[in-house]
């Protein structure tokens, strides 16, 4: 991912799992994960954070 | 009365070198209670938690518990937290000086992604701590938050070191 703010590429630092919002992302839950995963970067240039949905658990 | 040991947590953090602080007050954020969690995010305070290293949590115990309202409030952001120091100032006019209100936060700011630290501060029997003007009447809380603080400045700055540096999985 490429900071929005300085353009610099992020550190993808956490996979973070969290509820999902939407009928879709519920009804592609496993019983084993139980939510949906966030990934969450960080930029290393100016320190802003961003995340994105993993297209993968 | 919180609000007496909140200005003086940042009056303290303001002093350390290199470090840029900002009181918010929960009660003040234009935040809807209509619904919760990030789509009733407040823009401004979810680009002050962006830039933030960390946080300093000054609460009130209320039945053992946390204020509704402090929970509400952080409910609304996620990315923003995660790998960002928290530490807690608990507050009460009894004895135990928010000791419950700390013991009750701590797995809410794990589940945001806060990495809490292992120093507390606990104004115990606040009423009697401050003046009306809000001055400390009793200077032996000063050492407990120089070590509270500390140690939340090493995990903010190895945590900001990490978010940038290292990636999940091992690789960097």
């Amino acid at each position: 991912m490429t900071c929005p703010k300085c353009g610099a590429e992020m550190n993808h630092q956490a996979d973070k799992l969290v509820h999902p919002v939407t009928r879709e992302e519920a009804a592609s839950m496993t019983t084993a994960l139980d939510g949906v995963i966030e990934e969450v970067f960080a930029c290393p240039g100016c320190g802003r954070i961003e995340s994105r949905r993993a297209t993968e658990p | 009365m919180s609000e007496h040991a909140a200005e003086l947590m940042r009056a303290e953090i303001a002093k350390r070198p290199g470090v840029v602080t900002e009181l918010i007050d929960v009660a003040e954020l234009p935040i809807p209670v209509d619904d919760a969690g990030e789509s009733v995010k407040d823009p401004d305070f979810s680009e002050k938690m962006n830039r933030a290293d960390a946080l300093v949590i000054v609460a009130p115990e209320y039945n053992h518990g946390y204020p509704g309202l402090l929970k509400h409030v952080l409910d609304t952001n996620l990315k923003e937290y995660v790998h960002k120091a928290a530490g807690i100032v608990g507050v009460s006019a009894g004895v135990f000086g928010g000791a419950r209100v700390i013991q009750n936060l701590i797995p809410v700011l794990r589940e945001l992604g806060l990495v809490t630290i292992f120093w507390d501060v606990n104004f115990t029997t606040v009423q009697s701590r401050f003046d009306e003007s809000g001055k400390l009447l009793d200077e032996s809380f000063l050492p407990r938050i120089e070590k509270f603080l500390d140690e939340l400045c090493w995990m903010a700055e190895t945590l900001r070191h990490g978010r940038s540096h290292v990636t999940t999985g091992g690789s960097s």
